[in-house]
């Protein structure tokens, strides 16, 4: 090959999203601030999204990738993000280590959850897809493929940080991010397993201020003579939930199948959460069926989540003194909040159309009915006061996917 | 026998007959892939085929590296060899490769004009796989599916 080369292509959905639950919103994930429901009729945030990507194959071996995305994002801005930067070297045809930002890899789909055109739904099914938001990183991985009898084998590796921002100046910090993937291709077969595992410091507004009232609860009341214990049991409760350096892990299971008319696919995931973010297990199986150039499909999806409660402060030690009990009691309900607010859970089922009508554009319409957990919002984000767990939600879309 | 002689003069028409309603494609072109008769690969399964078309490949099964080439997109062959062999359309082709291209885990075949532009391209490059009609095949490459 002669000189460098360079290619530039894009993707993009223009979607908007209709939601019946008029106190939260239907997002597509913690990073967005709003979407449908409560904010507004009908969004366009939740699936519209343009993406620019820039190839450039600088040798035989060494090729570099930038890819920016705009969509909507935790300040409720469309600013452009990068998504990938990075820069691959091609050691031999199946091996390769790429350096700077890419794809974090826990799903099945995850290199390509965000291109509409690449998937038969309109997006991913986000009891499973949400567990881990995160889609990329600072790093570096490697990819290595053989062949074993027909079928090939891929393995990657990678290692990496990621900071990305949430809604209410939220954070997120993964660090020391190991992901481990291996993909058997045979034939129309895919079979996929994966496991990651990070240090995470996560902060939001509410828990924060949670946590540095019970620090706070905690010396003061160590101060006061005989209540030494009751000041520990709070700063105890500080530390135990404060969300930094935690050790979080992921695994999951995906299989597909790919050929003629049908196309199917399922994942199962694990989550072992921390803190406030329940350890949590999610799965989803969807069917598409090929007539021509429609795909009508199926999701069944559900995400449980282990649920926590904490006795908390022995408020009763403190009835002697009635502003620290109502203190200790407020405190106490403030981390059951937490526990509760963190621990999602929701079970849909999706109907949904793919039609390939034109040339690199395909049109979509998906019908999402969701039955929320008892004690939970689901999927469901920006959550009201007025908000009641354990309802049933119908949500309905239409998308617009293109590849340029 | 002149009985018989009937019998299969008349099965033979019906099965004419019945191939000619079956696959009307099959009668107009004929899609085979190639590659260079220089080339030490001599043949490959379909699965095989598959994989180097679909960019989970790069190597022919004898270790040596494989580039798969694609005529252009609006040639009635390219429609022809991924519906009848590889078993997919240009939509979920284009969906497949925009899955690999939006990662940077791989780039489609490379695009030759026609059909001479691409026998031409195989019988230069020892490494290059492209399809042609089974019309077009002589002694410059060899046909590695369908046999």
């Amino acid at each position: 090959m002669a000189g460098p080369t360079f290619k530039l292509r894009g993707f993009g959905t223009l979607g908007v999203v209709h939601s019946s639950e008029k106190n939260a919103d239907f997002t597509h994930g913690f990073f967005e601030p709003n979407g449908a429901g409560f904010t507004r009729n009908w969004a366009m945030g939740v699936d519209t999204k343009l993406g620019v990507q820039a190839d450039a194959r600088l040798s035989d071996k060494l090729t570099a990738v930038l890819q920016v995305v705009s969509q909507h994002q935790y300040n409720n801005s469309y600013e452009p993000r990068v998504e990938w930067a990075n820069l691959k070297y091609q050691f031999t045809p199946d091996f390769d280590i790429r350096i700077g930002r890419t794809v974090t890899m826990p799903f099945m789909v995850s290199d390509s959850r965000l291109v509409g055109y690449a998937n038969l739904w309109i997006r991913p099914p986000r009891e499973v897809y949400g567990l881990v938001p995160l889609t990329n990183k600072d790093g570096i991985d490697a990819n290595y493929r053989f062949g074993v009898g027909e079928a090939t084998n891929m393995v990657h590796v990678s290692y990496g940080e990621a900071s990305p921002k949430l809604p209410n100046f939220g954070t997120v910090k993964a660090k020391d991010y190991i992901s481990l993937a291996n993909t058997l291709e045979y034939g129309p077969i895919a079979l996929r397993a994966s496991y990651s595992l990070g240090r995470v410091d996560l902060h939001t507004q509410g828990t924060d201020e949670l946590f540095d009232g019970l620090s706070q609860f905690g010396n003061t009341v160590s101060a006061i003579p005989g209540l030494a214990s009751v000041g520990m049991q709070a700063l105890n409760l500080s530390n135990k939930y404060r969300f930094e350096n935690a050790l979080i892990s992921f695994f999951s299971f995906g299989a597909s199948y790919d050929r003629d008319q049908w196309l199917l696919m399922t994942e199962l995931a694990h989550f072992n959460g921390y803190s406030f973010l329940a350890s949590s297990t999610a799965w989803y199986a969807t069917a598409g069926y090929r007539i021509g150039k429609f795909t009508p499909y199926m999701t069944v999806a559900q995400l449980r989540p282990e649920k926590q409660s904490e006795a908390g402060i022995s408020a009763a030690s403190l009835a002697g003194i009635p502003p620290l009990m109502a203190a200790a009691a407020a405190l106490n309900d403030g981390v059951n909040r937490a526990l509760i607010g963190g621990a999602f859970g929701q079970k849909s089922l999706a109907v949904g159309v793919r039609w390939d009508f034109m040339k690199n554009t395909a049109f979509k319409a998906q019908y999402d009915y969701m039955i929320l957990d008892s004690t939970s919002s689901g999927r469901l984000g920006n959550v009201q006061p007025n908000f009641q767990p354990g309802g049933k939600v119908s949500a309905i879309g239409i998308a617009l996917d293109f590849i340029f | 026998m002149g009985r018989l002689g009937i019998k299969l003069k008349m099965s033979a028409a019906i099965m004419l007959a019945l191939c000619l309603i079956a696959s009307p494609a099959s009668a107009s072109a004929d899609v085979v892939a190639v590659v260079s008769a220089k080339s030490s690969v001599t043949s490959l399964t379909l699965n095989q085929l598959i994989d180097i078309y679909l960019g989970r490949s790069a190597r022919f099964p004898d270790g040596t590296a494989a580039s798969p080439c694609d005529l252009a997109e609006n040639s009635p062959l390219r429609e022809e060899f991924y519906t009848q062999l590889i078993g997919k359309s240009q939509a979920q082709i284009k969906a497949h490769w925009s899955k690999l291209i939006f990662t940077g885990r791989g780039q489609p075949p490379r695009e030759v004009a026609t059909e001479a532009g691409a026998k031409r391209l195989v019988a230069e490059k020892p490494n290059v796989i492209c399809y042609i009609d089974r019309s077009q095949v002589d002694k410059s490459v060899t046909v590695l599916f369908p046999k």
